[in-house]
């Protein structure tokens, strides 16, 4: 398996607070890798230089073998990056239908084809609400898969879903976690961040475990589980007897 | 479910059975009929205030495309609409160009000025875009107004140009009556229409509404910000030069007070906010609405009331702002579409019931 992604002693400092400290690491091409950490541990700022929303203070982000940690943000797109936000962010005016074209106009200016992926992805992310209602006025659950389904009309090799399934019920967490196993069998690397460990566990390739800005663990699922770091920083005790 | 359907902006009430021809097409009809015909046979002063209604509701037409559909606020149009009027007239005065040809070597000029414009005005956002655009505006019309010339040709200062009258001839855009000022001020606002209306529905109205609703999530779907934004400034700053040259040969009088001057500007923007703004009609809804109020309290009251037209354009626009704050074309939309339903609905029952008698 080859790397899509690598992370060389990645560094961001806000001012004198180190939000993310020296992280290195591999993402596989296909896998699902969890995030995850407590409240402050730098897993969205990881992200978002990742994304380049922001550039770290030291340290290199390859793709695919290039260097992009300094690549402008409006450039990940056609990139293959695509990226949802933790707080979600329709195009309120759109219909969810035209929020999906925005996503699907990258590289093309055919609106036909476009409209008709658009209606794809919206069968493909399993949306309940009417295709034409405006964007603003629909569930939790359909905003967070409206995310998923704009950054995937941007046909992403690498998709980053920033914590996608929060707010939502346990039925619906299991409907995103069908979908992002969806996504990932059509070839799409995901890197997930999650507070729901259970749900993270159970359909991650691999967990990255993030305390205070820098990385405490890093392995499989049962691996990260098992762990004494991980149980007692993020994990707590219960979590072992949970599983047992 | 019924709070819901109401809240859907334009939403046609959906029906059973194929639509008839006409179905959402009526009203348009029955307007371009109307704006077609309704000159013929009026006062001059009557033609004065319709032509006024096209001029403006082309003018925030143009605004509308980068400002309404980008969602920035531009108070600086009245610049690039009075480079588009000096142009077409110095070249008229100085070089004998029909206003034809100058009309539309004033609106590259202005279009590529507007970019320019853009460049550093783009990296603000909110009212920091807005005092830019005013404090550029601002700086012309000073500028124009204490410059006796430019490149050697005079604009005669704070007097301002008056425009030769060539003859009642096509060919210099220059007529005796209005009837043909108000034909040409119609197709125009007919183009404008279909060039905002083929925007709304391709690549460029999904991205310039995108970017009104989340710059940062645009961005994220790797739209270029700064690329789109100067695309709207170049096509918007085309036409709203082109209305300049309009306006000069219409009045055959510029001057940097009137053209460059900050109340053309609002006098602009308010009629696309309060019309509707990121929508194809919303301007011209908002024209048709308030420039035959304000004409008509100006000669009424000009003389024992002045400045009357400017309070009810406060009242106005607070109204709006309070009560429709998408703009009137909404609801004139859903009437429309209220009525459209009403009339075709009692037709198509009328069509049953006789397939069922017979």
């Amino acid at each position: 398996m080859t790397n899509i992604l690598e992370l060389r002693n990645v560094t961001k400092q806000f001012g004198g607070l180190v939000a993310v400290n020296d992280v290195t690491t591999d993402i596989e091409e296909g896998s699902i890798v969890g995030l995850i950490g407590p409240n402050g541990a730098g897993k969205t700022t990881l992200f978002n230089m990742i994304a380049n929303y922001f550039h770290p203070t030291s340290g290199t982000i390859h793709y695919k073998g290039n260097d992009i940690t300094n690549v402008k943000v409006d450039k990940m797109a056609k990139l293959g990056i695509a990226r949802t936000f933790q707080v979600t962010r329709p195009f309120g005016d759109m219909s969810i239908i035209d929020n999906i074209m925005v996503g699907g106009y990258l590289g093309t200016n055919n609106t036909k084809d476009v409209r008709k992926k658009a209606e794809e992805i919206y069968e493909y992310v399993a949306m309940t609400c009417n295709p034409l209602q405006v964007a603003s006025e629909v569930t939790t659950v359909d905003r967070k898969k409206l995310e998923v389904g704009r950054a995937l009309a941007t046909a992403p090799d690498l998709l980053l879903l920033d914590e996608v399934m929060a707010g939502c019920n346990p039925q619906e967490k299991l409907e995103l976690v069908e979908c992002a196993r969806k996504i990932r069998e059509s070839g799409v690397t995901i890197i997930i961040i999650e507070h729901d460990i259970k749900t993270i566990m159970s359909c991650s390739d691999k967990i990255i475990m993030l305390d205070r800005g820098s990385k405490l663990v890093e392995g499989l699922p049962q691996e990260v589980g098992n762990d004494p770091r991980a149980i007692s920083a993020y994990l707590g005790e219960d979590y072992v007897h949970v599983e047992g | 479910m019924n709070k819901q359907d109401e809240k859907l902006p334009g939403a046609a009430p959906v029906v059973d059975g194929k639509k008839g021809f006409l179905e959402g097409k009526l009203f348009l009809l029955i307007f371009a009929v109307l704006f077609a015909t309704v000159p013929l046979g009026m006062s001059s002063f009557t033609q004065h205030i319709l032509v006024l209604v096209l001029f403006y509701a082309f003018c925030a037409s143009a605004w509308n495309i980068l400002c309404g559909y980008i969602g920035v606020l531009s108070l600086g149009h009245s610049a690039l609409m009075g480079i588009g009027a000096y142009t077409t007239t110095l070249l008229l005065v100085h070089f004998g160009v029909s206003p034809w040809i100058g009309m539309f070597i004033g609106a590259f000029l202005t279009g590529i000025v507007g970019v320019l414009i853009g460049f550093p005005c783009f990296r603000m956002s909110g009212p920091y875009f807005t005092l830019t655009t005013i404090a550029f505006a601002e700086l012309l019309r000073v500028y124009l107004e204490n410059t006796k010339e430019i490149f050697g040709m005079s604009t005669k200062g704070a007097s301002g140009i008056t425009v030769p009258y060539t003859g009642d001839n096509v060919a210099m855009l220059s007529f005796l009556g209005k009837i043909p000022f108000y034909y040409l001020m119609l197709a125009l606002l007919v183009i404008i229409l279909l060039i905002t209306w083929g925007i709304d529905r391709s690549k460029l109205g999904y991205y310039f509404v995108a970017i009104r609703s989340d710059a940062d999530a645009a961005e994220s779907l790797g739209i270029k910000l700064l690329k789109y934004k100067l695309i709207g400034m170049f096509i918007s700053a085309f036409f709203i030069a082109i209305a300049g040259a309009f306006y000069a040969q219409f009045f055959r009088y510029i001057n940097p007070t009137r053209i460059f001057g900050l109340d053309m500007s609002i006098r602009i923007a308010l009629i696309a906010v309060v019309g509707g703004q990121g929508k194809i009609f919303g301007p011209t809804i908002g024209a048709v609405i308030l420039i035959p109020i304000t004409e008509l309290l100006s000669l009424y009251f000009g003389a024992t009331l002045p400045g009357l037209h400017l309070f009810i354009y406060g009242v106005v626009m607070v109204l709006v702002v309070l009560f429709m704050p998408k703009g009137i074309n909404d609801y004139v939309m859903r009437l429309f579409s209220w009525l459209e339903g009403l009339l075709f609905g009692r037709i198509r029952k009328a069509k049953e019931t006789a397939r069922t008698n017979s």
